[in-house]
């Protein structure tokens, strides 16, 4: 159907314009309707995040976070929630969100507004080590990427150019272990862990995962891209192959190093089976496992959980909303692995 | 390792004279590849191994001591899971979840394509809005949809409501058992299918015009040109898509951790089961909850054994090349 909008143009007749206007129509309208499903859970998230306890019990739900206010005695407005309501008289009673004053006022002296309630943010920030869990997420993202830098190229440029025995077999063993179900590391790793002393340690979260197969693919191929030329040329002038691996090969490869720390930064920052099971305590949590625990902790308050869902995940939407080009094709390439 | 081949001086001279060139070679090769080598033997072939070894162990109910307390059970742990009803029923839904993500995984990745493929103004925005999610982890997304999907206060409840429907008002979704598995598929489908979309979306404009207008020069509608043309050049992508989406099932946890841990209590021939009790989540909650450490380790040497499978009747009947 798509296709019939972009062909023939110079052949555009009054009807076939018309239909092509109306399945241009059809287009956008699908393109909303798809764009409202996938705005509409972050939406509600943010929108929730912001309401008071007894708005998101509201009947009918608001989509913009609103309160009732009421003037008070002295001409200042203040944040209320109905108790009851009095249609003959014109009456509601009320009471302040803050206090268990209640009194009764004309129906016509309470207004709707839209307010947002920053102070949920606050509130659940301060119901959790979230600083803590920010920064060990932070630290172990940074400390991954340079890993996962350091290590990759430093196999991929020997896997892409040099001879050495078993290279061959090796990288095909690499390939495969890609396929290994995640579920089959957990038991023996944690064992592994913890004969290593290392559970609840910033390094259990952080080595294990320099070893990233992907990266060394990609980098590999594209390594291999890179005239033989140049290696002639710098081991003629006495360069040896680190030096040339640091002051050649990388600064020819800043596009797919970039990709590599993209889908390195995302995925670091998603993980989350793994460091729920090898922490216990909030010294060296990352945030999703924090967050996961503030859930179970905190049951019932949907805006402190939608709030502190909000800020674990901004990050990565202000990121996203910066260099969405970069991070759609690493991200696309990335899953590519299979 | 590294001040060897990068220094030069007296060392250097002193191995060049030892050794032939091809071995020097070799040296070089394998000091480049040693910080990855050691990590990936620890950390990625080691626990394979080690973990067959604890299949065929148990720590004792008794013991909370993982080295001395191992005892040898032989084939046992495999034994117990072949007549586990609950590991079945793992399977069982690992297949369902696989069943329903799959297609509908592929069919709106490739509408959004589709649709993305049109002379459009702000393209750019709505690929940016599809791919989003899938940017963002799962756990977050599943939180939110929790939200969304739960009884009495949830955003979808009270939509139904709206229009008169009230079947889903006192569970929720993810509280009835006949749909909290769909529920979960479909807050994964929004969440990964702007990556779905670009592949197909690339793999769509790779296809030359002249084919499209040969089919319309000779009558084809356009359904007949999408199943005609579209289709068959996007295979690769969609065989893809199909391996991606069977390993993705069989890797299945965070959402159903987000979501419904499993639940909710679904009953089969008397017997009470998990209605999202896929089996990645089932070994989750042997290690975790109930630190049966060899049972978890055999369940999870036959869900690389399923893996193996499916990977190798992939290749077979749907592409011989990737």
């Amino acid at each position: 159907m798509e296709q019939t909008a972009t062909l023939h143009d110079r052949e555009l007749n009054a009807g076939y314009r018309m239909k092509r206007s109306a399945g241009m129509a059809a287009v956008y309208a699908a393109l909303v309707v798809g764009v409202a499903l996938m705005i509409v859970p972050f939406w509600w998230m943010i929108s929730t995040s912001l309401k008071s306890p007894l708005e998101i019990l509201a009947f009918p739900p608001t989509w913009i976070p609103t309160g009732h206010f009421a003037e008070r005695a002295d001409g200042t407005w203040e944040e209320v929630y109905i108790v009851s309501q009095d249609e003959t008289a014109g009456t509601v009673d009320v009471r302040s969100l803050d206090g268990d004053l209640e009194r009764t006022v004309a129906a016509s002296a309470v207004v709707d507004r839209i307010r947002f309630r920053f102070r949920n943010y606050a509130e659940a920030w301060s119901q959790a080590p979230f600083a803590r869990y920010y920064f060990n997420t932070i630290l172990i993202t940074v400390f991954v990427v340079m890993g996962v830098l350091v290590t990759s190229s430093l196999a991929a440029y020997a896997f892409a150019r040099m001879k050495f025995w078993g290279r061959d077999n090796i990288f095909l063993i690499f390939l495969s272990m890609m396929m290994v179900p995640q579920p089959v590391y957990l038991v023996p790793s944690y064992i592994i862990l913890v004969k290593l002393g290392w559970i609840d340690t910033y390094q259990a979260l952080i080595i294990p995962w320099f070893a990233h197969i992907f990266s060394i693919f990609l980098l590999r191929q594209h390594f291999k891209t890179i005239p033989n030329d140049l290696y002639d040329a710098a081991i003629i002038d006495g360069c040896s192959r680190f030096a040339f691996l640091w002051r050649v090969i990388l600064p020819l490869s800043k596009a797919v190093l970039v990709a590599v720390v993209i889908f390195t930064i995302v995925g670091t920052w998603n993980s989350f089976l793994w460091p729920l099971v090898m922490t216990n305590t909030p010294e060296v949590r990352p945030l999703q496992v924090g967050l996961a625990r503030f859930s179970q902790e905190q049951g019932t308050s949907h805006e402190l959980m939608m709030a502190a869902a909000a800020f674990s995940v901004a990050p990565l939407i202000v990121a996203y909303f910066f260099a969405q080009k970069q991070i759609i094709q690493s991200m696309a390439t990335s899953g590519l692995k299979g | 390792m590294r001040s060897r081949d990068t220094g030069g001086g007296e060392a250097r001279r002193i191995w060049s004279r030892t050794l032939t060139s091809r071995g020097r070679e070799n040296l070089t090769a394998y000091a480049f590849l040693a910080p990855f080598l050691i990590i990936f033997a620890v950390f990625l072939v080691y626990p394979v191994v080690y973990s067959l070894y604890l299949a065929l162990h148990q720590v004792p109910s008794d013991s909370f001591d993982v080295f001395g307390g191992l005892q040898f059970v032989g084939l046992r742990n495999f034994a117990k899971l072949f007549t586990d009803v609950k590991f079945w029923w793992s399977v069982l839904m690992t297949l369902y979840y696989a069943a329903l993500i799959i297609p509908s995984g592929i069919a709106v990745s490739l509408a959004l394509a589709l649709l993305l493929n049109n002379r459009l103004r702000g393209v750019a925005i709505y690929r940016s809005a599809f791919f989003m999610p899938y940017v963002l982890d799962m756990l977050v997304i599943g939180i939110v949809w929790t939200l969304i999907y739960s009884p009495h206060i949830g955003i979808l409840v009270r939509l139904f409501e709206s229009v008169g429907i009230t079947a889903f008002s006192e569970k929720g979704f993810l509280g009835m058992s006949s749909i909290a598995m769909p529920s979960v598929v479909f807050a994964n489908v929004l969440k990964g299918a702007g990556f779905g979309m670009i592949l197909y979306l690339s793999a769509i404009q790779n296809i030359p015009r002249s084919l499209y207008e040969a089919a319309e020069i000779d009558g084809a509608t356009s359904w007949r040109r999408f199943t005609a043309i579209t289709l068959p050049l996007v295979k690769p992508i969609t065989f893809f898509m199909v391996v991606i989406g069977t390993i993705g099932a069989l890797n299945a946890f965070v959402e159903v951790y987000a979501m419904t841990s499993g639940g909710p209590s679904v009953d089969v021939g008397g017997r009470a089961l998990g209605a999202t009790w896929v089996t990645g989540y089932y070994v989750f909650d042997a290690f975790y909850n109930q630190w049966r450490l060899g049972y978890a380790s055999a369940m999870s040497y036959v869900l690389l054994a399923l893996t193996m499978i499916v990977t190798v009747v992939n290749r077979r009947f749907l592409g011989e090349k990737d």
